[in-house]
This record gives C-alpha cells, sequence and structure tokens, in this order.
C-alpha cells in the first residue's frame, strides 16, 4: 500500500470569540468558531485529492493550517513522514518548500509594485538560488507555465486574469514543491480561461509529480481535476470516494443535495434537492450530526443526535452518517 | 409585430475613454416576448452588463447610449426624458444584482427599503403615484405607510423568508447572502414588473443556495407571468431556467435561439467552444478542448469577424466581411460566414 503524502489526524482550528465586557461579567461561558472540527485525510502522492463545500464550511481555513498559516487547536498533519506542528519556525520555513498555496484571487496575491522577475525571483532567492542563476530560472519558468520570456520585466496590472494565475502558479512552482493547495485557483475565471488554467494544472502535475489538493465549490471543475473528492460540512469531511464513485453513488444526504443541485448542460431531466435554510453557524455547533437540522432523510431520528464516524462502507468509500451505510431505499436511488 | 415586451434594436453604448473609444455594446438586437425568460451569455466583457444597464438608462459616464431603439410595449425609451424613464425604471422594469449586500443599505432596516420601493411607485390606498410623501397630510401619509408596510409581508413571505414580520426590523447584515438575494426580489417584484432583468443574480451563492433562488424565480416568474432577462456566464443556469438565449461575443451577438438549440446544437463556432470548454466528468482523462487566446480589447478589435483571431474555421473573408446575423433555422441567428452546419 501507497504511504501518503500528507496524512490528517483529527485536526481541529477553533477561533475564540472575544467577549464583550458585559459577557464577562455576567459570567458567561466563553464560546467559539469551530471551522475545522476533527478532520481526517489522507492525501497520496501523485493524486488531486478534491475538497468540496459551501462558504463557511471550513476548506480554506484546512488549507492553511496544513501549511501553518493558521495555527492548528489540536491534531497532527504529517507530511512524508514527520509530523509538521512540531516543526520549529526554522525547520517549518524549509518545510514550505515543499508544500505551496495557490489562491483565487490573482489581483489579490501578486504585488502591483513588483515586476514579474521580482514576484516570482522571490521564492528562489530564499530557498537558495544564487542571484546570478534567477532571471534564466524565471524565464525557464514562464515558458513552462506558457507565457513569453518578455514578460519578465512587466508588472501585473500589465496582465489578464488568466495570465496572472499563471504567474501565481510559476511562483509557486519556482521552488520545485511536492504538495500544492488550490484554493478556488481557477474560481474566478472565465470558462474559456479556466479551461486553460486547468489543463496546465493537468500537466505540470504530470511533468513534476505533483500532489494536489484541489478546493473549490465549483462541482463540474472538480469532478473533471480530482481523483478523489472529500466533501466537507460545518468542518467536517461527511463523505470522501472516487470521483466517480461519488458522482455514481452518493451515500451522504448532504453530497446527494449537493450533486443534484448543480446546474448542467444536460438533456436529462434530474430529480432536483433543494435543501432548505443554509448552512448553520459553526460557533459552538451542538453535538451530533452537523448535517441534522437540514436533513431530509426519513429515517432521521433522535440516535443522530450522537456524532456519526467517518465509515468505510465500500473499497475506499468513507461516509460519516448512521443512515448512509444502510439500505436506505431513498438513498439508494441514483442521482442521475 | 405588437406582441413583443421588449425589443431592442441596434443598441449601441461606447465608453470614451482614454485609450480610445471600447465598444462595449455594437448594434445588439433582440427581443423578448410577455412572460419569456431570456438568458444573455459571455464571458466578462462581453457587454452583457452593459447591455442590460443600457436597456434601463444606467449607463455611467464616461459610457454613452450612442445609437439604437429599446421599445418596451412600443415604446422608445431612449427617447424619454429622465423624469419619463422614472415610471418605468423599479415600476415596470426591475433589476436585480449579483452582490446584494451592495446593493441594500446598510443602515436602513430591509422592512423600510421594501416599503420605500413600494411608496416610490405603487400609489397604494388610491393615492397618485409619484406625489411627494410630504406633501400629504400626516394621516394619509400614515394609511399609506401602513399599506405599503402590508404589501412589504406579503412580498417576504412570497420569497420564502420565514418570520417575515421580526425580519422586515432587522438590518441587510443580519441576513445571509441567499437571504439577501431574497429581498432583492422582495423589493424588485413588490410593483409586479412585467420585465425583471437580473444581473448574474446567483454567481456569488453556494450552488444549494443558487438551487433555492433559482426554483424561487422560476415560480414567481410562472405566477406572475413576468418576462426575465437573465445575464449570467454559467451555461448550466442557462440551461435550467431560460426558454431562449443570446450569447455575446465582445459587444455583438454572435448567436440567440431556443436554448435547446443553442445548448445542443451550436452554429457559431464560440458558443461550441464555450460549450466545449466545460469541465466533465466524462472526459476526465483528456484534455479540455479551449478556445485559444483570449477576448480583445474592446478599443483595439480586429477587423471583420471579431472572434476570428481565436476562431479554428477563420479564413480570408472572415478578416474582410463583418457577419450579419442571419437566420438559419426558425427563431435561431447567428452571426458567422462559416456556421457549423
Amino acid at each position: 500500500m501507497l504511504r501518503p503524502l500528507v496524512q490528517v489526524r483529527n485536526l481541529k482550528v477553533h477561533f475564540p470569540i472575544k467577549q464583550t465586557l458585559k459577557e464577562r461579567l455576567a459570567g458567561k461561558p466563553s464560546r467559539k468558531i469551530c471551522a475545522v472540527d476533527g478532520v481526517d485525510l489522507d492525501i497520496y502522492p501523485g493524486e488531486t485529492l478534491g475538497l468540496v463545500g459551501e462558504s463557511g464550511c471550513g476548506k480554506s481555513t484546512l488549507a492553511r493550517a496544513l501549511l501553518r498559516l493558521h495555527e492548528p487547536t489540536a491534531g497532527e498533519v504529517i507530511f512524508d513522514g514527520r509530523d509538521i506542528l512540531k516543526l520549529s519556525p526554522e525547520e517549518m520555513q524549509a518545510q514550505r518548500k515543499e508544500m505551496q498555496l495557490i489562491f483565487q484571487d490573482p489581483y489579490a496575491s501578486l504585488n502591483p509594485r513588483q515586476t514579474v522577475e521580482q514576484i516570482i525571483g522571490l521564492p528562489l532567492t530564499l530557498h537558495g538560488t544564487s542571484p546570478g542563476q534567477v532571471r534564466s530560472r524565471v524565464k525557464a519558468l514562464l515558458r513552462r507555465v506558457g507565457l513569453h520570456e518578455s514578460c519578465i520585466d512587466r508588472f501585473p496590472h500589465q496582465f489578464s486574469g488568466g495570465q496572472r494565475q499563471r504567474i501565481v502558479i510559476a511562483r509557486a512552482l519556482a521552488v520545485k514543491p511536492r504538495f500544492i493547495i488550490a484554493d478556488e485557483a481557477v474560481s474566478a475565471l472565465d470558462v474559456s480561461i479556466q479551461a486553460q488554467i486547468i489543463n496546465l494544472l493537468k500537466e505540470l502535475q504530470r511533468d513534476f509529480q505533483l500532489t494536489y489538493l484541489f478546493i473549490t465549490h465549483d462541482l463540474s471543475v472538480v469532478s473533471y481535476i480530482s481523483d478523489r473528492i472529500a466533501v466537507m460540512y460545518l468542518g467536517q469531511i461527511v463523505e470522501i470516494a472516487e470521483t466517480e464513485k461519488l458522482f455514481a453513488n452518493p451515500l451522504h444526504p448532504y453530497t446527494k443535495a449537493l450533486l443534484s443541485a448543480i446546474p448542467r448542460v444536460d438533456r436529462k431531466k434530474r430529480e432536483r434537492i433543494i435543501l432548505k435554510g443554509s448552512v448553520p453557524t459553526p460557533v459552538d455547533p451542538p453535538p451530533g450530526c452537523r448535517f441534522y437540522s437540514r436533513c431530509y432523510l426519513p429515517e432521521k431520528n433522535p440516535a443522530c443526535r450522537a456524532a456519526p464516524q467517518l465509515k468505510e462502507v465500500e473499497q475506499g468509500h468513507y461516509v460519516a452518517c448512521h443512515y448512509a451505510a444502510l439500505e436506505s431505499p431513498f438513498l439508494r436511488r441514483g442521482v442521475g | 409585430m405588437g406582441n413583443w415586451l421588449l425589443e431592442v434594436k441596434d443598441l449601441k453604448t461606447y465608453f470614451y475613454t482614454d485609450n480610445g473609444v471600447a465598444k462595449a455594446v455594437d448594434g445588439v438586437s433582440f427581443s423578448v416576448a410577455h412572460g419569456q425568460a431570456v438568458g444573455i451569455v459571455g464571458e466578462s466583457g462581453c457587454g452583457k452588463s452593459v447591455t442590460a444597464r443600457s436597456i434601463m438608462r444606467l449607463v455611467d459616464y464616461p459610457g454613452k447610449i450612442v445609437g439604437g431603439q429599446v421599445l418596451f410595449r412600443g415604446e422608445d425609451l431612449l427617447a424619454k426624458s429622465e423624469k419619463e424613464i422614472r415610471q418605468f425604471r423599479g415600476k415596470e422594469i426591475a433589476m436585480i444584482f449579483q452582490d446584494p449586500l451592495s446593493t441594500l443599505n446598510p443602515v436602513l432596516t430591509v422592512g423600510d427599503q421594501i416599503v420605500e420601493a413600494i411608496e416610490l411607485h405603487h400609489g397604494s390606498g388610491g393615492l397618485p403615484v409619484g406625489l411627494p410623501l410630504e406633501r400629504l397630510n400626516p394621516f394619509m401619509r400614515r394609511r399609506m405607510r401602513e399599506e405599503a408596510w402590508k404589501r412589504a409581508l406579503e412580498m417576504m413571505e412570497q420569497v420564502g423568508i420565514s418570520a417575515p414580520e421580526q425580519r422586515m426590523a432587522e438590518y441587510p447584515h443580519q441576513f445571509s447572502g441567499g437571504m439577501r438575494q431574497r429581498v432583492m426580489i422582495a423589493i424588485a417584484l413588490s410593483c409586479n414588473p412585467a420585465l425583471l432583468i437580473a444581473d448574474e443574480p446567483t454567481t456569488a451563492l453556494d450552488v444549494t443556495v443558487q438551487a433555492q433562488i433559482l426554483e424561487l424565480m422560476k415560480e414567481l416568474q410562472r405566477k406572475l407571468n413576468m418576462a426575465v432577462i437573465l445575464i449570467t456566464h454559467d451555461l448550466g443556469v442557462v440551461a435550467e431556467f431560460c426558454d431562449r438565449v443570446i450569447v455575446m461575443y465582445a459587444g455583438k451577438v454572435v448567436e440567440a435561439g431556443p436554448v435547446d438549440d443553442i445548448l445542443f446544437a451550436p452554429r457559431h463556432p464560440y458558443t461550441a467552444g464555450l460549450l466545449r470548454s466545460i469541465p466533465r466528468i466524462e472526459d476526465r482523462h483528456r484534455p479540455i478542448q479551449t478556445i485559444p487566446g483570449m477576448v480583445p480589447e474592446l478599443h483595439n478589435l480586429p477587423s471583420g469577424c471579431r472572434f476570428r483571431t481565436r476562431c479554428p474555421m477563420a479564413d480570408a473573408r472572415c478578416a474582410a466581411e463583418d457577419p450579419p446575423l442571419v437566420n438559419v433555422s426558425y427563431d435561431h441567428q447567428v452571426s458567422c460566414l462559416q456556421a457549423i452546419a
């Protein structure tokens, strides 16, 4: 069995809410936002793991916690056998070379006052490329992401959104990472440009044996790019499976509703499950199944007040629902 | 042809910038029938939002509507005075936008904002429309306000906001994204408009909430027999919602027709390219077919067909001639010299 490149064990990221004086005087207990609340995840070398969920479900916080951009409250993040949460700041600095992050907004993640050479050159210099070689390395990187070498002395505002995202990708590649987290990396782009960037990411993965954690809310993108998909709801993973399996046979009621809600260009008329309400607040969530308040299963009952564990129901298909594993006739109907 | 609710004829909206004239909308024509849902699709900068704003005459400096006609029930909105157009804006034609948080006033309660729209247009309680409130006596004013408040409550219920009385007293920041969009819809529909223009109404929302809002819009559209122009970049949303689709590219309509024709038998290479660019699970093991290059700059357009620089089928003829929008089958128009058979 292949050893996972990244292992996440019971990871928790909680943010305390600052109390007002009035609340403190009244002796109210302090509250916290449980953005990530007990996540277990294995990411295998060379694969693309898609992470989907709605806004506020904690997917970006999880990504940042993996890089220690948010300090996790509890749990382990094991990268290639080492628990990176135990590393000193200097060791962590060196470790970051292995793991890079691409953000959604290429406008915000590039310094408008730096040239492309400075932007892509910085990680190179920081991680020990000699100054004489920086320029030629940057040129090589630009070519690799499909930009012309002559772009090297230009500023970010001289590029379109798609080109800027290519610069961001070149910067992430500069330090030859093994693991890239793409946080909504193509969400801000137009369809035709988005397709170009997705193709580029796939090509780079093949050429450099990269491992991706691909975070998005766009289910058609994730279905195309991922080998496996993890579905997140309110700080927890509710289902993980191979892409084809997840789309053909979603088991968690939330996954089912989510997949049925994608607007598709499709002749088939599909049955649509429309969830009521919206994602509840992650402030001190009640114990038990997080999806309880929006669950539409006829089997739903007070037993759901006990937290469901992520269980393997078939080879490589994990679900956290008390009823998903059962022969619920409701769940057995395919989404189409 | 008195059947059309809205006819846009050869609309031209140009932006006079320092870099030259950007022809954001350059000769756009289309029609919307009563109760019809028409989608306008295209990538950023293709002029879909400017088209919508031009219909409402909401184009700001340095933009200017330089030509064409917008016939609403046969009357040309572009020929109206600023005062006359206010009778249409919000009352006959309502608009909702992508980002409800920046459209709602953060310091007024949601109830006040719905009531404001109703009072402005509705002359409820038998009062004349548009009469300034300060000229009414206090008694009339109160009666008018009560009527409007009742109507606002009804609207809140219609758009599926629970506990409307309590929520009307709340401020926009106390609402979630989906709920805010419901409030926007409530405001837009409070005056029973004949046409609703929705500019990317669900783009900022999560998929499950998007499904709720589209369902709500569809239901209200049927109930009120209202026409909708839905502007979006998401072809999936169009497939779910629209009867007819208009595809725009660089300020022009490149293809228009019934939704099934456009999505399943596109005739313009751009439409076909857009459809192929959607990532699909079935195509996982091969690269997505993309449209090479990018949208041309609007003040520096290629000669002839605007799409020719990215078109796989372009030849010398495409550079010389600007292709007209011609009928290829019943109700299906394409602007391409090489239209896909």
